[in-house]
């Protein structure tokens, strides 16, 4: 038994104020809630004890802001995310709070402004609102910001119909998109016309999101709003992005994607009315803040977190909801179809290998003919003296082993090494034709892709890392596997001539790939993945002590 | 910012004022919060405590009309001190002994021994720690101490969460092989 002391990272508790420096006061991670909450506890303590009124002492506890506001308010402090929830509302989206109405008006003119296109009585509930604001005012939506989505006047409507409808969708969906998986639907009446609207979750090669169709009395179909490009111009999209909320109370719907590249948010807070038109109340996006179609706020600096602000503000005046979504594929309404459609799939599950990835890492490579095996041990004596961390390490602590994974009649050294976290540790080196160099795979970082639903495609981002767990290999398949631990089940790399290594399987609770495209966790991947780890004659390498 | 620039600002507008300093002297309030409560304390207690040093900041200014001395050195000193009152108001609360109350500068003064002991164990866990050589050992505190995740750490760095998994468990090697020539075993419950 060790007689040293023992010693943990709770030591570095109850340090003086130069050890907390020293620690790094910069290394937390205080995000922008967080900072929030605790300036405006500042605030409301400071107002206390002070007796100097604080209009932070204003802002109510909880989220039911509807319930609270009143239009006399004066809010001052906008940088407060609960505060500009209502220094960013002009009169008319307090108003709106207040139980007013969407007006759909014509190019903002008074004579022009009817009550609905549609029809429709288009009023929010005025009873929720404690509010002192006239509830003739509202937010005139400009016409260019309301799209007339397909409806149906039908009302012999069944739920087995829009579940029919809503299956012929699915189905329709996987069938011609193999990339898309994950599949979920929900059914929410958003504007209350008693005729469900449908919500589709999915995954695609990175990314996934989520997207509303309307029932048109056949089928469902994709729902779309007008969004602003610049103050005088909109564009039609369908109703999709990254989240959807529903406020079913307000018949609001929240839609917002992040634009990974530019690090844009692209939001909006649409209103549907009973025949499915849709009103864009608040938007948000790379030239502003838009309330009805009118800019509120022109974005001019990236930099500039005015306009999210002012939007974040608006989102928060509303009781939003996630989407509870029922699994596609565990409905058990397709599996006729997943059988007769995916035969790739079958293919994988009866354990054929996948041998190409789109994930391929270009290691270090000579093309030297005269490399002796002399050669190869004095670069491995070499790579010994440089290890990073020889001088913690006992002679017997460190061996390795040759072994000529890719066939191109240079072995590759594989050195295994004892840690006092892990125990043994392998590392994949190859021959550059001077040195042996850590040789790496690529494999790609999870959130940073993104693939919507219409299959627009916004590129990737990845980076090569180590090969270095625990290895066995397979030469007759030029293949490796690699175990890292901890979250890591498994990674199958094919270790080709050139030293071209081939991500072909990744499996981690985090993400799991199979030929360079992102998978879901299931059953039927981690079968598939077993099967390939079964198609192979794996080999544990044999190792020698350094001498 | 310095006392005088803070005065200006204070006169333009008050709020501006307080919250450019909230936002300057956050990271470092926290820290030392952290640093206090980290044992026992909740994201809540802490938050709260962070309130309760600023607003005392504030309410110092408004009743001398400036800052004096060093304005860093003010704030570390009453986030220190409003941290300890917390950490007893907490534990007094409490059903659980915390070591920190046994052995730490709260304890009381008959534990010098204990309280030198802690000290150089201290200086030796960060000297060894700040021999790792950057990033890993930022990557070693915001894993260990900071308890913040893998992918919060490689946000942080720019890194993958893998790479950070990577280089956070090569480091944590190397650094249980230096506090062991230096005479301690890395307590395994605290990893």
């Amino acid at each position: 038994m060790s007689s040293n002391k023992e010693i943990g990272f709770d030591i570095l508790e109850n340090s003086d104020l130069d050890s907390v420096e020293e620690i790094g006061t910069d290394n937390m991670n205080i995000d922008k809630n967080a900072r929030d909450r605790m300036l405006k506890i500042t605030m409301d303590k400071y107002s206390a004890a002070s007796g100097k009124q604080m209009n932070s002492q204003k802002v109510p506890e909880t989220m039911e802001y509807a319930e609270q506001v009143s239009g006399t308010e004066m809010i001052q402090h906008r940088r407060l995310s609960r505060i500009i929830g209502f220094a960013a509302c002009s009169a008319a989206a307090v108003a709106l709070i207040a139980g007013g109405m969407f007006l759909y008006k014509h190019n903002a003119s008074p004579e022009n402004t009817v009550s609905d296109p549609a029809g429709e009585v288009i009023v929010t509930t005025a009873a929720e609102s404690t509010a002192t604001e006239p509830e003739s005012e509202g937010i005139d939506v400009n016409a260019n910001y309301i799209f007339m989505n397909p409806y149906t006047d039908r009302t012999d409507i069944t739920q087995e119909e829009l579940d029919a409808a809503c299956m012929r969708y699915l189905d329709s969906l996987s069938k011609d998109r193999s990339e898309i998986w994950d599949i979920g639907y929900s059914f929410n009446d958003i504007n209350h016309d008693d005729i469900p609207e449908l919500f589709v979750r999915y995954s695609a090669n990175g990314g996934g999101g989520e997207k509303m169709f309307v029932y048109d009395g056949k089928e469902y179909k994709s729902a779309h709003f007008n969004s602003s490009v610049s103050e005088h111009e909109t564009v039609e999209n369908n109703i999709g992005g990254d989240v959807i909320n529903i406020c079913p109370e307000k018949n609001l719907i929240y839609v917002s994607t992040e634009d990974i590249f530019t690090g844009h948010n692209f939001s909006k807070i649409l209103w549907l009315d009973k025949r499915n038109t849709a009103a864009t109340a608040f938007e948000l996006n790379d030239s502003g803040y838009y309330i009805g179609g009118v800019r509120d706020y022109k974005l001019s600096d990236p930099n500039d977190t005015e306009a999210r602000d002012k939007f974040e503000a608006s989102y928060y005046l509303y009781n939003w909801q996630d989407l509870e979504y029922t699994p596609y594929d565990e409905a058990g309404e397709n599996t006729k179809k997943t059988e007769t459609t995916k035969p790739e799939d079958d293919n994988k599950s009866n354990g054929a290998l996948i041998t190409d990835s789109l994930f391929i890492a270009e290691n270090p490579d000579t093309d030297r003919t005269d490399i002796t095996q002399e050669e190869l041990d004095a670069a491995r004596k070499r790579v010994k003296e440089d290890w990073y961390n020889t001088d913690e390490l006992e002679d017997n602590d460190m061996e390795y082993a040759y072994a000529d994974v890719n066939g191109d009649g240079i072995p590759e050294l594989f050195i295994k090494e004892y840690t006092l976290s892990h125990g043994y540790v392998q590392s994949m080196l190859v021959y550059t034709g001077e040195e042996y160099r850590g040789a790496y795979y690529y494999i790609d970082f999870k959130g940073s892709k993104h693939n919507d639903i219409d299959g627009a495609y916004f590129g990737q981002i990845g980076g090569n890392i180590d090969v270095y767990g625990n290895i066995m290999i397979c030469p007759e398949k030029n293949l490796i596997h690699l175990n890292e631990g901890g979250d890591d089940l498994g990674t199958i790399l094919k270790f080709e001539k050139g030293n071209i290594m081939k991500t072909l399987y990744k499996y981690s609770y985090d993400v799991c790939y199979e030929g360079g495209v992102e998978v879901s966790h299931s059953v039927e991947t981690a079968d598939r993945f077993q099967a390939a780890l079964d198609s192979c004659n794996w080999q544990e390498l044999e190792y020698t002590p350094f001498d | 910012m310095t006392n005088n620039e803070y005065r200006s600002m204070y006169n333009e507008d008050p709020y501006a004022a307080q919250t450019a300093l909230f936002d300057e002297y956050l990271n470092f309030v926290c820290a030392i919060v952290y640093n206090k409560l980290r044992s026992c304390g909740s994201r809540e207690d802490m938050e709260e405590c962070v309130g309760d040093v600023f607003s005392a900041v504030f309410l110092h200014f408004d009743s001398k009309g400036s800052f004096s001395g060093d304005l860093k050195a003010l704030i570390g000193t009453i986030a220190s001190r409003t941290a300890v009152q917390k950490y007893r108001s907490i534990i007094r609360h409490s059903n659980t002994v915390y070591i920190a109350d046994e052995t730490g500068e709260i304890a009381d003064d008959e534990r010098l021994e204990e309280k030198t002991d802690r000290s150089i164990m201290q200086g030796t866990m960060l000297r060894l720690i700040k021999s790792l050589g950057e990033p890993d050992s930022d990557i070693i505190l915001q894993k260990y101490y900071y308890n913040m995740n893998s992918n919060e750490i490689a946000d942080k760095h720019s890194m993958s969460p893998a790479t950070v998994r990577m280089r956070c468990s090569r480091a944590l090697k190397k650094l249980k092989a230096l506090l062991m020539a230096e005479g301690y075993d890395m307590k395994e419950g605290s990893i």
